[in-house]
């Protein structure tokens, strides 16, 4: 993995994905977080062996099990995302799963030392639950919150905040808007989809 | 200008004449960018610049012994503490700005004129502060985003809050000998420590963003929305969840926690979404330990 946490966190930022592990998590979303940050840190620490392309079948799946996908690709494209024809939808979903998968697969590139760790609390908000960690890589500290939404009775990821702060989604919607806007959802399928294929390169 | 008050005055007229005219507040949802033809030319020459010569001289600087550099940038950040002190008095908060005053005074002389920060020992660590973020706490919108090349990402109100904050700062008008040489070591020292610190994410960036430029637009306008409201001024009003609106007292958001964007529970693709009118934060700002970056330098804050 690249050597500090904020580099790491910002990766996270960019992904939108989680992380966590240590004590058994009581919240069951608290307890995703934790399955999710399991998988990452196995990856990271076999990360040199994998390869990009063996750490982006490693966290694919996990990926897909733990985030709300549809949601959050809907939330990223915005309100043309009504326009959008039912298979182009299906095609953006699957592209930015690729897209998530691919950046994990790309930043947490190796393993020093690093841990998470997941505040025991957890905040609930109407219907949502925000659970609160951190991302420690020797005296760096980063804090990383999931907004996290029950989806067929399982807790999902629907956002990451970085430093309690900076939304994902927010800076995903920001990023292809613009393309959105050019050349619509075809454009934006080709152009994560690229971006993925060099990232795994 | 030195020595009047009514250069001050005239600027800070202009101040609040620019962010009155930045129009209703926006929500982050959509970045209120209408300049972003222009914006996205500067930032092509930007990425120009940067890459034969801010990084390249943010490399080399990388290679100073890191206590040389954490001298650097102790003196440099010395410097700002004046004006620190007179954007924490302009947002009330007295006893930060008594603290500030504190660590300058004795960095100034404890801390061989800065070069060491002992202030922090003693349980006054630094603090960034600047007049745009005191415009925003008055109440002033960011206005339209701005890059600016070789200083980066900024809006109206944090260019504007960038000139005031050279006239707010006490150092501007004294006379000194060598005032023009520190002035100029100060301003590369800021700007080339910014660099510095920010090179592993802007590197993300480029590599992992399929639109770098709209990416760090929203990293800066989120962090500064955050540093200026406090972390509930994360909002997304685009998609309506019912089940918060019914609950007014779920918008509350804790200190240090984002407010909920709104996202539906169940995609409609043949109902146009509804637009719901942006929030306004539902957390007063709390005391700055630490807040953003201001918009001064050539990259966002990391």
């Amino acid at each position: 993995m690249r050597p500090t946490a904020a580099c790491a966190a910002l990766a996270i930022f960019l992904a939108g994905v989680p992380t966590l592990t240590q004590a058994q998590a009581a919240d069951p979303a608290a307890a995703q977080i934790q399955d999710f940050n399991n998988t990452l840190l196995e990856t990271m620490k076999q990360a040199k062996q994998l390869g990009p392309k063996g750490r982006f079948q490693k966290l694919d799946p996990a990926i897909a099990q733990h985030f709300d996908l549809p949601t959050m690709t809907r939330f990223a494209v915005g309100s043309t995302w009504t326009t959008i024809s039912p298979a182009d939808q299906a095609t953006l979903v699957a592209a930015f799963r690729r897209m998530t998968a691919a950046t994990y697969a790309h930043n947490f590139d190796g393993y020093n030392n690093q841990r998470f760790t997941i505040d025991p609390e957890v905040v609930t908000r109407g219907s949502d639950k925000l659970v609160r960690s951190h991302l420690i890589g020797g005296s760096d500290k980063t804090d990383l919150t999931y907004r996290m939404r029950q989806v067929g009775g399982t807790w999902k990821i629907i956002d990451v905040y970085y430093n309690s702060t900076v939304s994902s989604l927010l800076g995903q919607r920001s990023e292809y808007a613009s393309t959105l806007k050019t050349g619509g959802a075809p454009a934006l399928v080709k152009k994560l989809n690229n971006r993925a294929t060099e990232l795994l390169g | 200008m030195r020595g009047s008050r009514r250069p001050v005055q005239l600027v800070l007229v202009s101040a609040f004449a620019l962010a009155a005219s930045a129009g209703p507040s926006r929500a982050q949802v959509e970045p209120w960018d209408p300049w972003e033809p222009v914006n996205r030319k500067f930032y092509a020459f930007h990425q120009v610049i940067d890459r034969f010569v801010l990084s390249p001289v943010a490399k080399a600087y990388g290679h100073l012994p890191k206590p040389l550099r954490k001298g650097l940038r102790n003196f440099a950040r010395n410097l700002g503490e004046p004006g620190i002190a007179v954007n924490d008095l302009l947002q009330g908060r007295p006893k930060t700005a008594a603290g500030t005053v504190g660590r300058f005074t004795i960095n100034s002389t404890v801390g061989v004129g800065g070069v060491l920060d002992v202030a922090k020992r003693t349980g006054l660590p630094h603090h960034d502060n600047d007049f745009g973020t005191t415009l925003g706490r008055w109440g002033a919108d960011p206005g339209p985003y701005m890059f600016l090349p070789l200083l980066g990402p900024s809006d109206v109100r944090d260019t504007v809050g960038g000139v005031v904050n050279i006239v707010l700062n006490p150092y501007t008008w004294l006379n000194y000998s060598g005032r023009t040489e520190v002035a100029v070591i100060t301003t590369l020292e800021n700007g080339i420590d910014k660099r510095y610190e920010a090179r592993q994410a802007l590197e993300t960036v480029r590599e992992t963003s399929t639109d770098p430029y709209a990416t760090l637009r929203s990293f800066y306008q989120q962090s500064r929305e955050a540093a200026i409201h406090g972390a509930a001024a994360v909002s997304l009003p685009d998609f309506e969840t019912p089940e918060i609106e019914s609950e007014p007292g779920t918008r509350a958001a804790p200190q240090n926690l984002p407010e909920l964007p709104d996202i539906q529970s169940e995609p409609e693709p043949s109902v146009p979404s509804t637009q719901t009118p942006p929030q306004t934060p539902s957390a007063a700002p709390s005391e700055p330990s630490a807040p953003a970056a201001p918009a001064a330098g050539p990259a966002p804050p990391p």
